[in-house]
């Protein structure tokens, strides 16, 4: 069962040729036999993953109506809130905490017959792009356990990746799905800024959080969208834009699709590697019977800077609720000042740290102008550059990372190197839109990611295309070398 | 712009030698920002951050070469353009105003780190934070 898509293991359960007991019994002991060497988990929930399987067991011999992803085992980055088991966020400051409620995706998911098998490992908060930053040891990359699996979101790359679990979520502020997934050669999806809501979801930088799946393929992140998807009350910013058949536009092609590429994205930085085998991929999709044309966002340079700007800032005011009063960790003090300071000092790790002085630097007064206010100018000059390319193309194509996975320890002591590997994807984040990483070849015996970008709320063309590449391209069926039987 | 490609920072320290240890003078609307010790220690007050010596030094450094980058905005004229702070046009999302389940308070108050008679429990709250 290890290392099939979602989509063919409901198809086998369907035919009753296994159950949702022996599914979940295999992931847990692929867990058991490779996460002592990955670490994708923070925590694994066998009892209740069990006793959900077995409850399908019975749905399925008895021939009941089943829901869309029923007996299917998957797992959570650990930044989205489980009700009854902890989420830590990767951080000292939320250890042990029990969230009381259910975020909205969970919720779906559950309903959907999801059984989720355990959380999975992140950098701190979502703050970084690695996961060396959690303050529970990093994850390694399955292909090569020297190499980070990329992040924030790497527990659910790596989990997906070394063939612990078909489907797991991740959450992508400036790249946090798709570059894990590219260096962990599975499919990650960030949806459309909006399209799915983040209740329940522990904010990092409230304007660009989105959560998204992490697959071994495009027709099965297009059933857990659909899944996700959609407008919920409690949360405003979750659209209210009606919610299309993902997979009935999969098999569709690309015939006559016109896709972008963008020139700023070539330049200097690019590993020569990566370059040659995302150019490859624009000639596949060509030869599928797309169009691709260069174009051009003048603004694509400036998006970094940007983003650091805007994700500290708006993180500096969101992580300014852990202060020891209502949950997690509090340091004792005589005063409340001294047990604000002393909790965030003992409970944060250095990179949050860092993000939050820089942070809290931008939005004070005096600087505020100058770094926070024009940001937000320079934003609204990169979504503009995004959606006048995207008005004559229907699809942008660019790399994921500007190389493949780095090495554990590599670029830990410099936060604007760490920053530089998420150049590529961030522009997406700022620009709203939907963007999906797919592998698409590999470089140093390690996967490659292809980046596609679509207008906003139309992850069904970005699907589509990144489907028929899917299919045309031998990329995704590879597996690390990690055990396979 | 534009051809240029995504080019790696190439930060330069200015101000070396000075009393507060490494500084950074970043260039900026026309003026000029220093990041130094003084700069730390003001953000990390207002950030309730108890941060160790190493940590200062370490952070004016960093931040100092960061904001440079992001000093690169400046090449950009953005007199004309408004502000994004929110890329969805969306305003006043309203709801039917009808009463719903909240959480219970003691599932709230079981994830306190100390809590008494259905309240959470803190340190007194006198003038006690340290004047700059």
């Amino acid at each position: 069962m290890i290392g099939h898509s979602a989509t063919e293991l409901l198809g086998q359960l369907r035919r009753l040729e296994i159950t949702p007991s022996e599914l979940v019994q295999a992931a847990l002991e692929r867990i058991d036999a490779v996460d002592g060497k990955v670490h994708a988990f923070l925590s694994v929930n066998r009892e209740s993953a069990m006793s959900a399987a077995h409850e399908w067991d019975g749905r399925y011999s008895r021939g009941d109506t089943i829901p869309p992803l029923a007996g299917i085992p998957i797992a959570l980055k650990d930044i989205i809130c489980t009700a009854g088991t902890p989420t830590t966020c990767g951080s000292r400051i939320l250890q042990g905490w029990v969230p009381p409620y259910d975020a909205t995706v969970v919720t779906r998911l559950k309903a959907a017959g999801a059984i989720i098998v355990g959380k999975t490992n992140l950098d701190e908060f979502a703050m970084g792009s690695s996961t060396e930053n959690s303050a529970f040891g990093p994850t390694r990359n399955p292909w090569d356990l020297d190499r980070v699996p990329g992040g924030s979101s790497g527990g659910s790359a790596a989990a997906v990746g070394a063939g612990m679990v078909p489907i797991a979520l991740g959450t992508d502020t400036g790249g946090s799905i798709r570059q894990p997934a590219g260096f962990t050669g599975v499919v990650g999806l960030k949806p459309t800024y909006g399209r799915v809501s983040r209740y329940g979801l522990v904010a990092f930088a409230s304007s660009l959080d989105q959560i998204g799946p992490l697959t071994r393929t495009v027709v099965d992140a297009a059933l857990v969208l659909g899944i996700i998807a959609g407008h919920d009350p409690c949360d405003s910013t979750a659209a209210n834009v009606p919610v299309p058949l993902y997979r009935d536009a999969l098999d569709q092609g690309v015939q006559g699709m016109r896709i972008g590429l963008a020139r700023e994205a070539f330049g200097d930085g690019l590993h020569e590697d990566v370059k040659d085998a995302v150019l490859k991929a624009t000639h596949v999709l060509e030869g599928l019977g797309a169009m691709v044309e260069e174009i051009s966002l003048p603004t694509l340079p400036y998006a970094l800077p940007t983003y650091y700007l805007l994700a500290t800032s708006e993180a500096s005011s969101n992580l300014a609720r852990y202060d020891g009063v209502q949950y997690g960790l509090r340091v004792a003090a005589d005063d409340i000042y001294a047990m604000f300071t002393r909790t965030r000092r003992d409970g944060f790790g250095p990179e949050v740290k860092r993000r939050i002085m820089l942070g809290t630097y931008a939005l004070s007064a005096g600087y505020y102008e100058g770094f926070f206010l024009k940001a937000q100018r320079v934003r609204t000059m990169i979504r503009r550059d995004f959606l006048r390319a995207l008005s004559s193309v229907d699809l942008l194509a660019m790399p994921v990372s500007p190389t493949v996975a780095f090495r554990v320890g590599e670029k830990v002591e410099d936060p604007l190197q760490m920053y530089l590997a998420d150049v590529y994807t961030i522009p997406v984040n700022l620009a709203g839109l939907p963007g999906i990483s797919i592998p698409c070849g590999f470089g140093q015996g390690l996967p490659i990611g292809f980046q596609l970008i679509g207008k906003p709320f139309d992850e069904s063309t970005l699907l589509r295309a990144a489907a028929a590449y899917e299919q045309a391209t031998p990329w995704g069926k590879q597996h690390p070398p990690l055990g396979w039987t | 712009m534009g051809d240029q490609g995504l080019r790696e920072p190439t930060p330069k320290a200015v101000g070396e030698g000075s009393p507060e240890g490494s500084s950074l003078a970043i260039r900026l609307g026309g003026g000029t920002v220093t990041i130094d010790r003084k700069t730390v220690n003001q953000v990390a007050r207002l950030a309730r951050l108890d941060l160790s010596e190493d940590e200062r030094t370490r952070f004016a450094e960093q931040l100092g070469r960061i904001l440079e980058y992001c000093a690169k905005l400046d090449e950009l004229d953005t007199s004309e353009v408004e502000p994004t702070s929110h890329v969805i046009a969306m305003t006043n999302v309203f709801r039917d105003d009808v009463v719903a389940p909240s959480l219970p308070r003691d599932a709230v108050l079981a994830s306190a780190p100390a809590h008494e008679s259905g309240f959470f429990k803190v340190p007194p709250v006198i003038e006690t934070e340290p004047q700059p």
